[in-house]
């Protein structure tokens, strides 16, 4: 039963902190701009990588993910239950409609992965057998431009199934969403239907059910290789397509990859701790006489550690609001200002970002909470375990000990003693003044390294470093020599004049050319299983047209050496010689199939005149390329779509292959300082050369450009700079506002050290200006103490910087290979600039505050 | 009846040049209601002979037993319980907890207990103190001298078993060194209580009634007594 | 639950024993808890309802000793005063005579000093004697008890400079004051030489009145400014004068009585004794 004395305890902790105002409101302060800070600092993160995510989806039309096409029942009930994978959708596609494809999904595949990608959605999704929710696109083709939710439609589905059919039905729309143009390149848009429908019209018929399964974000890369090992595949062809998510991406994005973020939030978080415990360590060594004399008059540990709380309860109350009213007022207002310039027109508005989350500012006030109690917990336990007279003595031993001053030996002028004065008051408490010297320097660092961190993941980087200059090549592929554009086959793409006047304008540091031709192959070839299915086959026709590109000697010396580390199933050798080719896929083959593809090499695959359709040579099959390979040499390669049989080979292959000679591509970089003439130039020239096929009185949508594949087309690193510039800019000042946030908080504990420090020293002022320094000398040596404390936090952060700032660049540059390592030798001397002056202005500041009463009143006052 | 008595006390350090003998078998008795004074140069053990009376420290070897319970056995929490409310102290300075005014200084080890003020009791210490105009002042506000006779007025609040103190003249010129310590004497008889000082002002210890020795750890032989 | 109705049936039946006027055993312990506190409280109770018995106890034995002391002190002058009256009853001649009975003369009125001390020792001791503090002019008080001394001090030629602001007040009894710095005067003039001063002098301080008689006399030991207060002590250096050791005593317990404390301090050379009224 407890001792009925709790009064007391609230009315010491009360007395001693209305005495002591001034430095619990600091405190607070500090506390609530720790509070701010992590709010700020997550969100802005946080906040970034939702862009981004949808950024990603909006521009390809959906979350994300790894496809299984023709799943069974079982392997989706598997999957679903794989730990590293976050969900499952089913969707199954049966149709085709105006404009759109008619599939039905699921209810996950519709909430996780196919409504994020979307915006302005209307309605709901079909639940009545006739209803449909449509994309905007169809229903403006169907001539509706003001469509309403509920209203009558009548349209037509031709089902996949031969069976069925085209059907006219009576839909009654439950909805209708408007997608991104970028889903062109990803195919058309899905018209929904309701699962009632589906089963109506299928009844239990077995159908082709796609899997969208999407991983966790946490995982690095792909998940292939794990599902591949965990999922048996239904038969040879069965495989799993898949990329990282949208939201691995944009993690990787921010910072290089969930390892990295995962330590920056710890580095960050254990810097916003460490400057809450040096507010709190410093501003509390002056009550451990006070607690060692009341210690002494009968005050248990728990009585003590009450009347800490006490206080820590109302100081984190207050900076904990304070911390969050400012983090919300930030976050509802400068992030979504900043973010939604991340928006380009065409992607849609920003309406449907979460900008505040509840979940983060908890969390934020959480920790602030408790590393203020832990740290005011250790500093009690120091109190409680000296005995009462040391505690008692506590102070004064500090004053005196320690000292190993140098005896006055040189009687050198004013000003020499005064910073003799000053850097001895400084290394007083050698201990203190290293830790809080260290955390102060490791603030630094991690801002600084944040900076740079950005700097080097900025998106203008990577596109500097993916992209060349400028890119002219042939819109024609392989696959558009079959039906309408037949006399392409004998066309020529790419003119070698054209190639010259490019190559010979002025300001070109460096280029390449991709030359090839086309070709015939016999789809009935052994040495194709593999990638029939992927071919567009045509019942009347065993001829298919295929591509086939030089690729240097030199190249294919690479290529070799990298084929024998990996163990890949080619023959360089024999394209070397010429005798051979190797055919080039992306990502098309599942495990089991290139185990097969084993078998293929040393195959003969028959090459055929494209024109004349007569053999010209039977070529040896040297193997299946994977385009994705990891580590693959990269290879300039000219279009190519999924349909396309694209085959590699030498320049003495190709010359024994006999077709005809095309140019494909011609790759430039600039000179420094020529890239916007030369790109301009070039783009007028392909310009020019493109007129020649469009018809006189066309005048061009914007958004359906003439297309004739004998036209070339040119991409020029400007504009996709310039498209992006909106989102490069926006990123810039997300991250920029994040780092600026990161280097306040440095600074401003600076300050908050400095000051408590100065505060606690008052009677020490007093007492030496009673024995005869003027308040002139006693500010030098103030501004002195500080300009000391600032340059050894400068030079610390210097070198233990200039190390981890090495270190991280090594580390990045791994990881991402268009990272860009920049120094911030700005920010830095940014950084050492305003500690300097900060030292200055507080002295001037708090001393002009203090220096106001009477010395002897003074000498009393803070006699504690 | 001996309220505070101690039997072969020893307390012994541990310093890099080697051990250090602050007290070296002290055995001493103090009786109920004395007013005693410990003297000994700097360093000769007395301010260690209070920290072991008082329970601020503990012994290497040997026993302390204040109104016949042995401080030993006590630790940390049941020895702060203990000294609340059996020790009063009164030191040389940073006697009051700052933030607290005079009455509320006075009255904190009764508060810290929970215990009940008996008022017509404190009257009388205020008014023997002469401290009644200062009630409300803050402990800064006061003199030397004053801020000592609030440290006995708190003291003496708890009526505890005995009353230790350090150089409680340390920092008062001697006039008011000597009122102090007058004062002190009045209060043991009035109050019946019994007061130790430590001290190693020669002249301040003959006010007590009774003078223990103390050089190098140990008592001196010769002990002056006298009766009440 | 249960542990709590046991201590609190321990508490009901040390507060019995206590109303029957028993003493009470308290196992005490040290715990920042309410039962704690209430042992702790039951043991002053204890204590407090039985304090008064050894506070007889220790008077009775105060006076007890005091009267063995007085016994021992009049022994001598009774022996005297046995041997000598035998002497005079042998006497022969008028001059041996004379001597007797002078000597006779002498011890009585030792003896009748003694007694008179005794008595008001006696009476102070037993508080039978009250302080009255009626008076509160200082200088009057001092004043008298100078005069009261004056002759034995012009006997040595001694000058009494006695420094006071007549205006000085303080609450006192006016006769057993006197009687106090009486004494103190005697011992000064007693031990000090021939044409010296004694300076008498008194001031107000933040607490107390201080009243400061200073000699230049033999002065005392080191170590001896507690002892001379103590009954009947004299110190090392008044070998040869007559004496009890009775007068600073006296002093005291008035001062004592008072409210007010005594302190005396070495000189070079001399004595200083103070008195502090509050």
């Amino acid at each position: 039963m407890k001792n009925n004395n709790k009064k007391v305890i609230a009315q010491i902790a009360r007395e001693e902190y209305r005495a002591d105002r001034k430095r619990h409101m600091i405190l607070a302060g500090a506390v609530a701009f720790a509070v701010m800070t992590l709010f700020c600092v997550f969100s802005f993160a946080a906040g970034k990588i939702d862009t981004d995510i949808l950024r990603e989806a909006r521009t390809r039309g959906v979350v994300t993910n790894t496809t299984l096409e023709r799943a069974t029942q079982e392997q989706y009930e598997k999957i679903r239950e794989l730990p590293y994978i976050k969900d499952v959708g089913k969707c199954v596609r049966f149709g085709s409609t105006l404009e759109a494809r008619c599939a039905v999904v699921d209810e996950v595949a519709w909430k996780k992965i196919k409504k994020p990608a979307f915006t302005d959605i209307h309605g709901e999704y079909p639940q009545e057998e006739m209803e449909v929710m449509l994309p905007m696109r169809t229903l403006e083709a169907a001539g509706i431009s003001d469509p309403q939710v509920g209203m009558k439609l009548s349209g037509s589905v031709s089902f996949i199934d031969k069976d069925l059919g085209t059907k006219e039905y009576d839909f009654i729309l439950s909805g209708y969403y408007t997608e991104y143009i970028a889903t062109l390149i990803y195919g058309p848009p899905d018209a929904f239907f309701s699962q009632a429908f589906v089963d109506s019209v299928f009844g239990d018929k077995e159908l082709d059910v796609t899997l969208y399964i999407r991983q966790d974000d946490r995982i690095d890369g792909k998940v292939e290789s794990r599902l591949y090992g965990d999922i048996e595949m239904r038969d040879a062809s069965q495989q799993f397509l898949g990329d990282i998510t949208a939201g691995g991406r944009a993690i990787f994005a921010l910072a290089g990859g969930f390892d990295t973020i995962l330590i920056l939030a710890v580095v960050i978080l254990i810097s916003v701790g460490l400057l809450i415990y040096n507010v709190l360590h410093i501003s509390f060594e002056r009550n451990i006489r006070q607690y060692g004399l009341l210690k002494t008059l009968g005050t248990t540990k728990k009585q003590l550690r009450g009347i800490v709380f006490w206080q820590v309860r109302r100081t984190v109350f207050f900076g904990s609001l304070a911390g969050a009213s400012l983090g919300v007022l930030v976050a509802l207002l400068v992030i979504p200002i900043l973010l939604s310039r991340m928006y380009l027109y065409r992607i849609g508005s920003a309406a449907g970002m979460i900008t505040f989350r509840p979940v983060l500012l908890i969390a934020s006030v959480l920790f602030g909470g408790v590393v203020t109690f832990l740290s005011s917990l250790l500093a009690v336990r120091r109190t409680v375990k000296l005995t009462p007279i040391e505690a008692a003595n506590y102070m004064e031993k500090a004053d005196n000990g320690n000292y190993r001053g140098r005896r006055a030996g040189k009687n050198g002028n004013q000003k020499f003693q005064l910073s003799q004065m000053a850097w001895r008051n400084i290394m007083r408490f050698k201990k203190r003044f290293f830790i809080s010297a260290f955390c102060l320097g490791l603030g630094f660092i991690v801002s600084l390294g944040i900076v740079m961190i950005s700097r080097g993941t900025d998106t203008r980087n990577e596109i500097e470093h993916t992209y060349w200059d400028i890119n002219v090549s042939t819109l024609a592929s392989a696959s558009d020599c079959m039906g309408v554009f037949e006399n392409l086959s004998e066309a020529t793409l790419f003119p070698d004049e054209l190639l010259h006047k490019i190559e010979s304008l002025p300001g070109i540091e460096e280029s390449d050319i991709a030359r090839g031709g086309f070709v015939e192959v016999r789809v009935d070839e052994k040495a194709l299983d593999l990638r029939r299915e992927d071919m567009w086959l045509d019942i009347y026709s065993y001829s298919y047209p295929s591509t086939v590109q030089i690729l240097s000697d030199e190249y294919f010396a690479r290529l070799k050496t990298f084929a024998q580390e990996q163990g890949l199933y080619l023959d360089v050798d024999a394209v070397m010689e010429g005798e051979g080719v190797i055919l080039l896929h992306d990502h098309a083959l599942s495990p089991t199939q290139i185990e097969m593809s084993k078998d293929t090499v040393g195959m003969t695959l028959g090459i055929y005149d494209i024109v004349s359709k007569q053999k010209t040579k039977d070529m040896r099959f040297c193997g299946y390329l994977d385009l994705q390979q990891e580590g693959l040499p990269e290879i300039l390669y000219t279009n190519k779509s999924d349909h396309d049989v694209f085959l590699l080979a030498s320049e003495k292959g190709f010359r024994n292959i006999k077709a005809r000679e095309q140019n494909f591509h011609i790759f430039l970089n600039a000179q420094p300082g020529c890239r916007v003439a030369l790109s301009r130039e070039v783009e007028k020239l392909v310009e020019e050369y493109n007129q020649k096929f469009k018809p006189e009185d066309y005048e061009g949508y914007e958004e359906y450009e003439y297309w004739d594949p004998l036209m070339l087309d040119v991409m020029l690193k400007i504009d996709t700079l310039q498209k992006m510039k909106d989102y490069i800019v926006a990123n810039r000042l997300v991250l920029g506002a994040l780092c600026a946030v990161l280097l306040l908080m440095g600074i401003v504990n600076y300050m908050d050290v400095t000051i408590t420090g100065l505060m606690v020293r008052k009677k020490e002022f007093a007492v030496m200006e009673s024995i005869g320094l003027t308040r002139r000398q006693l500010k030098r040596m103030l501004m002195l103490e500080g300009m000391f404390y600032s340059l050894i936090i400068s030079i610390l952060t210097g070198v233990l910087g200039g190390g981890v700032f090495f270190l991280i660049g090594k580390v990045m540059k791994q990881k991402m290979a268009y990272f860009v390592v920049q120094y911030p030798v700005v920010e830095f001397v940014g950084c050492v600039a305003v500690l300097f002056l900060s030292c200055i202005a507080i002295v001037l500041i708090l001393y002009r505050k203090y220096g106001e009463e009477s010395i002897s009143l003074r000498l009393r006052i803070y006699a504690d | 009846m001996n309220v505070l008595e101690t039997r072969g006390l020893r307390k012994i350090y541990q310093t890099p040049s080697g051990e250090v003998r602050a007290l070296d078998g002290v055995s001493i008795s103090i009786e109920d209601g004395a007013f005693v004074s410990i003297t000994g140069s700097s360093g000769s053990g007395k301010t260690t002979l209070l920290n072991m009376l008082g329970g601020l420290d503990y012994p290497t070897e040997g026993e302390v037993i204040v109104r016949g319970e042995d401080v030993g056995n006590l630790r940390n929490d049941e020895l702060t319980v203990f000294r609340r409310r059996n020790i009063g102290f009164v030191f040389q300075n940073y006697n009051l907890v700052p933030v607290l005014n005079v009455y509320e200084n006075i009255v904190l080890p009764l508060k810290l207990d929970g215990r009940e003020v008996d008022e017509m009791f404190l009257e009388s210490i205020i008014e023997t103190l002469k401290l009644r105009e200062k009630l409300d002042s803050m402990p800064h506000m006061l003199s030397g001298g004053q801020q000592q006779r609030v440290a006995i007025a708190r003291a003496l609040s708890t009526k505890p078993a005995v009353i230790l103190a350090d150089e409680p003249t340390g920092n008062l010129d001697s006039v008011t060194g000597t009122e102090v310590v007058g004062l002190m004497k009045s209060s043991a008889s009035l109050f019946h209580q019994t007061i130790v000082i430590v001290t190693h002002n020669e002249e301040i210890a003959q006010m007590t009634d009774y003078i223990i020795r103390i050089e190098d750890g140990k008592v001196r032989g010769d002990m002056d007594e006298e009766q009440q | 639950m249960f542990h709590r109705r046991k201590e609190l049936e321990v508490f009901s039946m040390v507060l019995e024993k206590l109303i029957n006027g028993e003493k009470a055993d308290v196992f005490l312990s040290y715990k920042d808890e309410l039962p704690s506190k209430i042992q702790y409280q039951l043991l002053r109770l204890s204590e407090k309802i039985h304090g008064s018995e050894s506070q007889l106890i220790k008077e009775r034995d105060e006076i007890r000793e005091l009267i063995a002391e007085i016994a021992h002190q009049m022994r001598t002058p009774l022996a005297n005063i046995e041997s000598y009256l035998e002497l005079l009853g042998a006497a022969g001649c008028e001059s041996e005579r004379q001597e007797y009975l002078e000597i006779l003369k002498n011890t009585e009125s030792q003896l009748h000093f003694l007694t008179e001390s005794f008595i008001k020792m006696a009476r102070l001791e037993s508080r039978i004697i009250q302080i009255k503090p009626d008076a509160t002019a200082l200088c009057g008080t001092l004043m008298q008890s100078i005069l009261q001394v004056k002759k034995a001090a012009d006997e040595k030629r001694i000058f009494i400079d006695l420094s006071v602001d007549d205006k000085l007040q303080v609450p006192h009894d006016g006769n057993w004051l006197g009687e106090a710095v009486y004494n103190m005067l005697e011992n000064s003039v007693k031990y000090s030489p021939m044409d010296s001063v004694v300076r008498v002098s008194a001031a107000q301080n933040e607490m107390y009145t201080q009243i400061s008689i200073a000699d230049s006399g033999i002065g005392i030991a080191e170590g001896e400014e507690g002892k001379i207060f103590q009954r009947f002590y004299r110190g090392k250096e008044t070998d040869g004068q007559p004496g009890f050791g009775l007068g600073l005593y006296l002093t005291r317990e008035i001062v004592l009585m008072h409210g007010g404390f005594v302190k005396a301090r070495r000189k070079k050379p001399g004595l200083e004794i103070s008195i502090f009224l509050p």
